[in-house]
């Protein structure tokens, strides 16, 4: 069950009780009790309870629970109406509420109830429950006139804010620990606790004082930390003009050299990029624009006869959208053919004809970009160094960006770049694989399907899931990664839909972790040859992890072998079970149960529904442990056990008594009847259960 | 072919945590966020069970279980009802108009796995 999804669920539904509970207990006040009032409040808490029980947050459910019982004996006239009852009604509200903060942090943050819940019940404030207000109070920093800074201070700058940033992220996970260490002192510790000793409450209260309030520092600082962070990358964001401005030269020579005539119109020229997005992207756009060119435009003549203007037109745009920039190349030239694509490609060795030919028209274009396809070298900075084609793969890589590409034969070619607005920060999905922890930009990641191993089909010799009419090839990170297949198959695994240049993948990982911004670090010298790894980053328990290269994952994607997963799992499913269990009981309930528990964990189960049944059973096959109920029609579950030992065959069947019948007297009965254990009926203790059957079987 | 089970729960999050489960345990889960909703539900399609909460706005538990059970769709429809309800006389009162069992929330995926299979007869 992925907590933190039913979490944030919750928590907006919790948001709504929560308006609905503060004006309520106001107009109580305001307006005096009313029948119809009361009733809403008490509809609130009560789903408040049942909710947040469900989503496992039991200290937020106690308090809604005691807020119903107290609402409730308002109702029965148990209590007197009072504003006092108004005051703590609306400090519980606000426990709620500070419970629904902690809930959300995933216990980042401390959160001490018991004085409300004791309000609560006493229908009185103890103690005054102010709280010191400190907002902070920026005063507008005032513009100076300009400085010059170099290039380089800008980027050491941002470097070190991006650690202070990390340093940051870093603080809270310690501060978990020393909620974590306050618990367990806690636990350790309650006996001494109990004993009313004054100066150890107190230092108690002082150390948890002391945490919150380095939780309220540690917040401050980061929102500190993020902002001058903003400012800085700001200062190194340049105007896509500085790029384009080059561009507009050397395409006029291009296209004065083939003959060609070309209007190159750019749009957006003040949209601000990263400088070193920049950089990026630059070699990606003038290979686009000198294939628009080359390839794209025809000449003169020709566009006449087929009823163009003259000359040709390229368009680049830019524009913010959302958190991205999305770029445009568009020219309208003969666009892409993608027959003559497949067969340039297999010309220069791209790839095989086999492959090419099984590809689509649509994938087939994106051939372009690999590297071989093209043998033009476009000269791109004043260095005159020439650069290779893979450059728009890494490139676009280094800057998590996506690039989408559409063309239509005798209408000409669009090109879409999309990019974050920030390489050094950005959203990532954490996901667990072979006990590692990864990072994939939240971008390219579609959706996250839980599919279980039945629901994988096979086609043309790939494993596929099937997603909304489509399919989608499967592959497995581990596998990418090398590592031995240590996630277990099990039942539902757990599939990244990930979109790159509009095709799609499925890839297997062991679980998905959640969202976090992340802050990208460059790898070291040693690991920058790791494949499918792009860059690292630090999480906020202060471990690293590596970010995934999503590009890589798509290039090396299409020739995997087969996963065999299905195949995988039917043989799991088909392994020796871990012992075989009879389990005896007149309800149908305690025994599906019983048998549901054990078959989750890998025992076989055979069911008796009375004591005879289960003779019968004993007869027709071996077992290696009997779990059986006392009160029984016929046969009680002490006498079935007395005559299972005095039966050659099953002298030595470890017996388990599983009763509701407490007392010592029944135990006892069940020990000389010749049980090893006697579990009484909890409402739910499949763990117990399940070790006492560990322990006797092994 | 998969057995189709209705969920009527105000709380969204209860919703979300059950439709996981009884997806998990292969079963096909439809919601309703109310009684009225989930009649109009019933109105055009058939479950082969029904998950109920009791405590609901415009109309509860109680009244839905009486109205469902006069629908020709839901007659022999078994439901369970899911609630934190502690007040034994409201639990008996839901008992009384149909319910085939009382379950307590929290519920846990082997409880409502098991409580399905008994219900269900699978």
């Amino acid at each position: 069950m992925k907590k933190s999804k039913y979490v944030d669920i919750f928590i907006r539904e919790a948001e709504e009780h929560l308006e609905a509970l503060r004006k309520g207990i106001l107009a109580l006040e305001k307006e005096g009790l009313s029948e119809a009032q009361l009733n809403e409040l008490l509809r609130s808490t009560h789903t408040l309870k049942g909710s947040a029980n469900m989503v496992d947050l039991v200290e937020l459910a106690g308090v809604a629970h005691r807020m119903e019982d107290l609402l409730k004996d308002l109702q029965s006239g148990e209590l007197e109406f009072s504003s006092d009852l108004v005051d703590v009604l609306l400090v519980a509200t606000d426990a709620v509420e500070a419970l629904m903060a902690q809930a959300q942090s995933a216990g980042g943050i401390s959160v001490n109830v018991d004085s409300v819940v004791k309000a609560l019940e006493s229908g009185n404030l103890a103690e005054d429950e102010a709280q010191a207000d400190i907002s902070p109070d920026y005063a507008g920093t005032e513009r100076r006139t300009s400085v010059r800074a170099s290039v380089e201070r800008l980027d050491q700058l941002v470097n070190r804010m991006g650690e202070i940033l990390l340093s940051q992220k870093a603080m809270g996970a310690r501060q978990q620990q020393m909620t974590k260490l306050l618990n367990q002192m806690d636990s350790s510790m309650g006996r001494l606790q109990d004993a009313d000793d004054h100066s150890l409450k107190s230092l108690r209260s002082n150390m948890v004082n002391l945490i919150n309030d380095f939780e309220r520092d540690r917040l401050q600082l980061g929102y500190q930390a993020e902002d001058v962070y903003q400012r800085t990358m700001e200062l190194r964001l340049l105007p896509l003009a500085t790029a384009t401005d080059d561009f507009e030269r050397s395409l006029r020579n291009l296209a004065r050299n083939l003959k060609k005539e070309v209007n190159f119109i750019v749009q957006g020229q003040d949209v601000e990029l990263d400088r070193n997005m920049l950089d990026a992207i630059k070699p990606i756009l003038l290979h686009v624009l000198n294939n628009a060119i080359d390839h794209g435009i025809e000449d003169p003549d020709t566009r006449v006869r087929s009823g163009k203007p003259k000359a040709g037109q390229i368009t680049l745009q830019a524009q913010y959208e959302g958190s991205f920039i999305q770029v445009t190349v568009r020219d309208d030239g003969q666009g892409l053919d993608p027959e003559k694509i497949r067969s340039t490609a297999v010309k220069r060795g791209v790839l095989d004809a086999e492959a090419a030919a099984a590809m689509s028209d649509e994938a087939v274009i994106y051939l372009v970009f690999e590297p071989g396809f093209s043998t033009r070298e476009f000269i791109t900075d004043v260095s005159g160094r020439g650069v290779g084609l893979d450059v728009v793969k890494s490139n676009l890589d280094q800057v998590k960006g996506n690039l989408s590409l559409h063309s239509e034969i005798g209408v000409g070619t669009e090109l879409v770049l999309r990019l974050p607005l920030s390489m050094a920060i950005f959203t990532g999905l954490l996901v667990e694989c072979g006990g590692e922890t990864y990072v994939f930009p939240q971008h390219y990641v579609a959706e996250a399907l839980r599919v279980s191993p039945r629901d994988i089909l096979e086609e043309m010799g790939r494993e596929v899931v099937r997603l909304r009419d489509k399919s989608i090839p499967l592959n497995s990170l581990s596998q990418f990664l090398e590592q031995e297949q240590t996630a277990q198959i099990t039942s539902r695994l757990t599939v990244l839909v990930l979109s790159f240049r509009e095709q799609t993948m499925g890839l297997l990982v062991d679980q998905t972790l959640g969202l976090q911004e992340v802050v990208v670090k460059d790898l070291g010298c040693q690991l920058k040859s790791l494949e499918y790894v792009s860059g690292s980053t630090i999480l906020g328990d202060g471990n690293p992890a590596l970010i995934v290269s999503v590009a890589d994952l798509f290039a090396a994607g299409q020739n995997r072998q087969a996963l065999q997963l299905r195949q995988n799992y039917e043989n799991e499913q088909n392994k020796a079970k871990r012992g075989r269990v009879l389990v005896v009981d007149d309800s149908i309930t305690t025994r599906t149960m019983e048998k549901n528990i054990l078959e989750t964990n890998d025992y076989e189960v055979v069911v008796a529904v009375s004591g005879f049944d289960a003779l019968d059973k004993l007869n027709a096959g071996r077992f290696d442990l009997m779990v059986s109920d006392v009160e029984m029609p016929g046969m009680t579950g002490f006498e079935l056990t007395k005559k299972v030992r005095q039966r050659e065959d099953t002298r030595d069947l470890p017996v388990i008594i599983v009763s509701s019948l407490a007392s010592d007297e029944h135990r006892r009965q069940g020990m000389n009847a010749g049980a090893q254990a006697y579990i009484v009926k909890g409402n739910f203790q499949q763990g117990v259960l399940l070790d006492t059957v560990e322990t006797l079987i092994s | 072919m998969a057995k189709k089970i209705l969920i009527v729960d105000d709380s969204p999050s209860v919703l979300a945590i059950l439709e996981d489960m009884l997806d998990e345990l292969g079963y096909e889960a439809a919601t309703a966020t109310n009684g009225k909703q989930a009649c109009q539900l019933l109105e055009t399609n058939r479950y082969d069970l029904i998950i109920t909460d009791l405590t609901m706005p415009i109309m509860d538990g109680i009244v839905f279980v009486q109205t469902a059970k006069q629908m020709p769709n839901c007659k022999f429809v078994p439901i369970v009802m899911l609630s934190s309800e502690e007040d034994e006389a409201k639990i008996a009162e839901a008992k009384q108009v149909g319910i085939s069992t009382f379950l307590r929330k929290p519920v846990k995926e082997i409880q409502l796995k098991t409580i399905l299979q008994v219900v269900l007869g699978s």
